[in-house]
């Protein structure tokens, strides 16, 4: 255990950006510090202040997110896993949109590489971040 | 067992080919009748050809673990019946399946290994380095345990599959030794399930018929193969025993006609003899008894021829001249 996660709870649910990337932080830490009996329950509840503070628009936090999810994808297989990959691929998506693609990343190599489960489950992940973004 | 391990019944079948004689069935080399008639052709020419054609020994890319090709699995391509019925045990199959594949062998990374790298490069570029590493570090603990458990159980199952097939393979080895039935060899093929007969030597009688000069099947080969087993009562010592028969009962018959021509002789002579004596007087014809005298008579008195030759007659007390 690397810290109180309820002591950072008060401050990222005021949305400070610091107390939610520190709890997605310790869901990581959490992971490779421990044989855990349940690793995904773990990803699962740092994923969900991983895309609260991702939803705040920084390029890492989305990086975190990506993270995430590529080890949830480890733990799944068949369409949960095409799922979780289709989130994660959105979101990159996102950022090639926004111009904030790697070099040597390049969006269109990605879908060139990837099964068809993956990219519609992407292309409706798409359609709901853009509306989430619409909203805010 | 001087064949062991890949490839015996290969060997196997090509030591038969060049050194035994007699009729060879089985092994893909065609089966022949006992006349020299192929009963099935022979497929195992074309398919080597057709083998060393594909991979010229020069361009083989080495395979299995010794760098030469394996027999087993060449010629196992080429066999219908093999592929039906005998799964060998594929050592490339195993060894892709042990062995992780190498970095950049796969020309295409799924998302997951683009995605494993991308979020912490974001957060990398972002300057979030802790974090990156962090998730790096994640991943990485996660896929080595998932490739260690991977790995352990493509092991084992590896090991069952030879196991498997190495107790097939044994058993198909044992089951495939030559046996020995009456005066022949015989060989049980596992691929095909027929056995095959190796060599066969010819029996006593055969050996005796043959030393005669017969030609199988001929009736003169089938007599002197039965002389042989029935010996003094076979059709050549009954023929003799025949033949010394008829000569005796001809010399029989022969000594027969002489004696009866003898006894004939023999009667006719005495016939012979008895009517010549019958027709000669007999002494008492010349010499008849004497009158017996009971009553003495004149007429009855003895005569008797006188000193001068006069004839005399007894008339009971002096010679007095008969009247």
């Amino acid at each position: 255990m690397t810290g109180n996660p309820f002591a950072l709870l008060n401050a990222a649910a005021r949305g400070s950006l610091a107390a939610q990337r520190a709890l997605a932080q310790m869901a990581i830490q959490k992971i490779v510090a421990e044989p855990l009996a349940d690793p995904e329950a773990v990803v699962r509840e740092g994923l969900v202040f991983a895309r609260l503070a991702a939803a705040q628009g920084d390029v890492a936090d989305e990086g975190r997110v990506i993270s995430l999810l590529a080890f949830h994808a480890e733990l799944l297989t068949g369409e949960e896993r095409a799922v979780v990959l289709g989130e994660g691929m959105a979101r990159y998506s996102r950022l090639a949109d926004r111009g904030d693609e790697l070099p040597g990343s390049q969006f269109e190599d990605m879908v060139a590489a990837t099964e068809p489960a993956i990219v519609s489950a992407a292309v409706q992940f798409q359609e709901l971040l853009k509306e989430g973004e619409a909203v805010a | 067992m001087i064949f062991g391990g890949l490839g015996a019944r290969r060997l196997l079948d090509d030591a038969i080919l060049q050194q035994l004689p007699g009729p060879i069935v089985g092994y893909g080399g065609g089966t022949f009748n006992m006349d020299g008639s192929v009963a099935t052709p022979d497929t195992r020419d074309l398919s080597e050809g057709q083998q060393s054609a594909e991979l010229p020994a020069t361009e083989t890319p080495p395979k299995g673990m010794f760098g030469r090709p394996l027999p087993m699995s060449s010629t196992q391509a080429t066999r219908p019946i093999d592929q039906a019925r005998k799964p060998t045990f594929d050592y490339e199959a195993t060894q892709a399946a042990l062995m992780p594949p190498r970095k950049g062998s796969k020309l295409v990374q799924t998302l997951a290994d683009i995605a494993g790298v991308l979020g912490p490069a974001l957060m990398a570029a972002s300057g979030d380095g802790a974090g990156a590493s962090a998730g790096i570090a994640a991943l990485n603990a996660r896929r080595q345990e998932a490739s260690r458990r991977q790995w352990d159980t493509n092991r084992m199952l590896a090991e069952w599959k030879h196991q498997d097939w190495a107790r097939q393979n044994a058993a198909d080895l044992d089951a495939s030794q030559p046996f020995t039935l009456g005066r022949s060899r015989y060989q049980y093929d596992p691929n095909s399930g027929e056995t095959s007969m190796l060599q066969h030597e010819p029996a006593d009688f055969e050996d005796y018929a043959a030393a005669m000069g017969y030609e199988p099947g001929s009736p003169q080969y089938v007599q002197a193969a039965q002389d042989y087993i029935l010996r003094g009562n076979g059709p050549t010592a009954v023929g003799l025993d025949m033949s010394l028969d008829n000569h005796r009962t001809n010399n029989r018959a022969t000594l027969e006609n002489l004696r009866q021509q003898n006894r004939l002789r023999y009667q006719q002579q005495g016939i012979a003899g008895r009517v010549q004596v019958k027709s000669a007087p007999t002494y008492r014809d010349t010499h008849p008894l004497p009158q017996r005298g009971g009553g003495r008579s004149a007429a009855s008195a003895p005569t008797a021829t006188g000193p001068n030759g006069q004839k005399v007659m007894w008339n009971g007390s002096a010679w007095v001249p008969a009247t």
